[in-house]
């Protein structure tokens, strides 16, 4: 779920091959990931069934984004500074996370009922620790049926990005040496892919698919196609088609896309876990290659345009917000897709805007673009007291009783 | 002071053990069974499960594995826990033509005779069917009947919830959580209450007052709070 840094579109976008200017090709890939956000968020307010798949988008953005990143690297200085990559990643993507987790955890004290605060006090260290989907899984917290009660069930694809991000470059520093470094990195992400795949459909028979769908093993496959269609033997195959053909193949696969996520009718729609997710994943790496390539194309400028490029640059925060401000705001109890739902719905999303809005412009893009306060001792001093602030808010707020009281005995002697 | 050497007297003497089968409905269940059942000193151990549970295979893929899964599972209990009883709450996910529902009952009543166990067969409460159980509503609501006919030809035992719950979900008879399929500690312990009764005078033990056992720390169990249940 990671963003665009200006690094990572300096390296992403690849002007010099594709001949078409930088901020036409970041523009292109920020507005797939505007949509693909807008998805999530529609989904999740119960308008769009087939809307989680944008998070399987995500994850093949993220891949192709950060291959493109590590084999342009490896390519012009023959070694992977994983150190600094690691770096990176954490200060795109932990202050924004830190924000959001402390500030839900005072909300939910103030506003929430024990069970979900207690959940969420539950749920934070892993959180942190970037393994809640594994939590969820081992605890048999099912995503499809007990998120109405986690602030924080949506991390889960934020824990499995990041995973990939601790793995996957070990990977291309060792298979990306060399001239034909690309190809063997692009080898491994298909076979990876593949075994991926296998092992979705062998846990994805379960009543419940939890594991199927939050673990980091099955989902690896979106992750692994958007990095093979970074590699540069798939590179070269996509900038050999002509325009014309580009165009109608991304409109194809974005009409594709979008008709998937309307007609799937959540988690147990036959094929889903069978390989629907994984054509849905290929397709989205098909449809990235290709605006990577050529975005100065129709599709390429209509996903380029201001809103849905600005929308793709507040994805982030706006996915790590939208979710608990979702439970926390009361919902009127109204028709699904009524007047009074929908109104709901623009709240939710109006708010979750706001917070995004404010978290990238007071944290992410301060700690990003290298603000004074965040860098240097004035830096490793900030980061102190966050962690500090943090840790001592989750030890200091009060656990709850759950349970207590929610049995009336008197009731019982009646029966 | 009375009641609690009536307490201890009575986990002394029951000799009952309870193995609790079902699927995640009979889960919610259970933390309160637990209390209610050791409070009246019968063993129990809960193997129900948090998805499926169901022992009838039907046609569908999903529920065979997980039928085949519940058997095996029951087999190792069965020469682990040693029950006495074996109580199976019929699941939301025992689909499958009447044949398949009847002999799968039948089954699992032979299965418990060679056990040397008493065979519980109880009916599941009334659940919202939402779009994932509709195609199966037909099979969903004939299992009752599978069951109560499999008891009949067995020597096995079968409880009609429906005096408990009702048969609508919406009502508050039927005590659901707010996923309307699941209860919540209210409703967990009007079953617990309800079947122990049930139990009581089956094996011959009478239940202690729900107040010696109904508040307890189960009412903390982190499937209420999944539930979102407080």
């Amino acid at each position: 779920m990671a963003s665009v840094s200006p690094r990572d579109r300096a390296t992403a976008s690849r002007p010099e091959q594709a001949g078409v200017s930088r901020r036409a090709h970041i523009g292109a890939l920020d507005g797939l990931r505007g949509l693909a956000v807008a998805a999530v968020l529609l989904f999740h307010a119960g308008h769009l069934r087939g809307g989680f798949l944008g998070v399987d988008l995500f994850f093949v953005l993220s891949g192709f984004l950060i291959t493109a990143l590590l084999l342009d690297e490896l390519g012009r200085q023959g070694r992977l500074g994983l150190t600094a990559f690691w770096q990176r990643r954490a200060r795109r993507l932990l202050p924004a996370l830190t924000l959001m987790v402390t500030t839900v955890l005072l909300l939910a004290w103030a506003l929430a009922g024990p069970d979900m605060l207690s959940s969420a006090l539950l749920d934070a260290p892993w959180v942190a620790a970037q393994s809640v989907n594994w939590h969820y899984i081992s605890e048999q917290i099912g995503y499809w049926n007990a998120c109405g009660t986690r602030l924080f069930a949506h991390l889960w694809s934020i824990s499995v990005e990041w995973q990939f991000y601790l793995v996957w470059p070990l990977i291309v520093a060792v298979a990306g040496r060399g001239p034909h470094g690309p190809r063997r990195v692009a080898l491994v992400a298909v076979a990876g892919a593949l075994v991926s795949l296998l092992l979705m459909i062998r846990l994805g028979t379960a009543v419940d698919t939890t594991r199927a769908y939050e673990g980091s093993d099955t989902r690896a496959f979106s992750l692994l196609l958007g990095a093979a269609a970074a590699a540069v033997p798939v590179r070269h195959v996509v900038a050999r088609l002509p325009r014309p053909v580009t165009d109608m193949i991304c409109v194809l696969l974005l009409c594709g896309l979008g008709l998937s996520w309307m007609l799937t009718a959540g988690e147990k729609t036959p094929g889903l876990f069978t390989g629907g997710m994984f054509v849905h994943s290929l397709a989205g790496a098909a449809l990235i290659a290709l605006l990577a390539q050529g975005s100065d194309g129709l599709l390429g400028r209509v996903l380029g345009s201001t809103l849905p490029r600005r929308l793709g640059e507040l994805s982030y925060s706006l996915y790590l917000w939208h979710w608990p401000i979702y439970l926390l705001l009361p919902r009127p109890a109204a028709a699904p897709g009524g007047v009074r739902d929908w109104a709901w719905t623009i709240a939710a999303i109006g708010l979750s805007l706001l917070a995004a809005v404010i978290s990238k412009a007071a944290v992410e893009d301060p700690v990003r673009l290298r603000a004074r306060w965040a860098t240097g001792r004035r830096g490793w001093a900030a980061l102190v007291v966050t962690a500090v602030t943090a840790v001592g808010l989750w030890a200091a707020i009060p656990r709850p009783v759950s349970g207590a009281g929610t049995v009336d005995v008197s009731r019982l002697d009646q029966l | 002071m009375a009641e609690r050497t009536d307490l201890h007297t009575q986990q002394a003497v029951t000799g009952v053990r309870v193995l609790w089968m079902g699927d995640s409905i009979a889960g919610a269940q259970a933390p309160a069974l637990e209390a209610a059942l050791r409070a009246n000193g019968v063993a129990f151990k809960d193997a129900s499960s948090d998805g499926g549970g169901n022992i009838v295979a039907g046609d569908h893929p999903v529920t065979a594995k997980v039928a085949a899964d519940t058997w095996k599972a029951l087999r190792k209990n069965l020469s682990s826990f040693r029950p006495t009883v074996i109580a199976y709450q019929l699941t939301s996910y025992d689909w499958g033509s009447a044949r398949q529902q009847l002999s799968a009952y039948r089954t699992l009543a032979r299965t418990a005779g060679d056990a040397g166990a008493r065979l519980v067969l109880v009916s599941a409460p009334p659940f919202k069917i939402d779009e994932f159980f509709k195609p199966h509503e037909t099979a969903i609501k004939r299992a009752p009947a599978m069951a109560a006919k499999a008891a009949d030809g067995t020597g096995a035992d079968y409880l009609d919830a429906a005096e408990l719950w009702g048969g609508d979900y919406r009502a508050g008879k039927a005590q659901r959580a707010k996923d309307g399929i699941h209860s919540c500690q209210q409703g967990s312990a009007a079953f617990a209450t309800w079947f122990t009764g049930q139990l009581g005078k089956l094996t011959g033990f009478t239940p202690l007052a729900p107040r010696l056992w109904a508040t307890g720390p189960w009412t903390g169990d982190k499937r209420f709070v999944k539930l979102g249940c407080g």
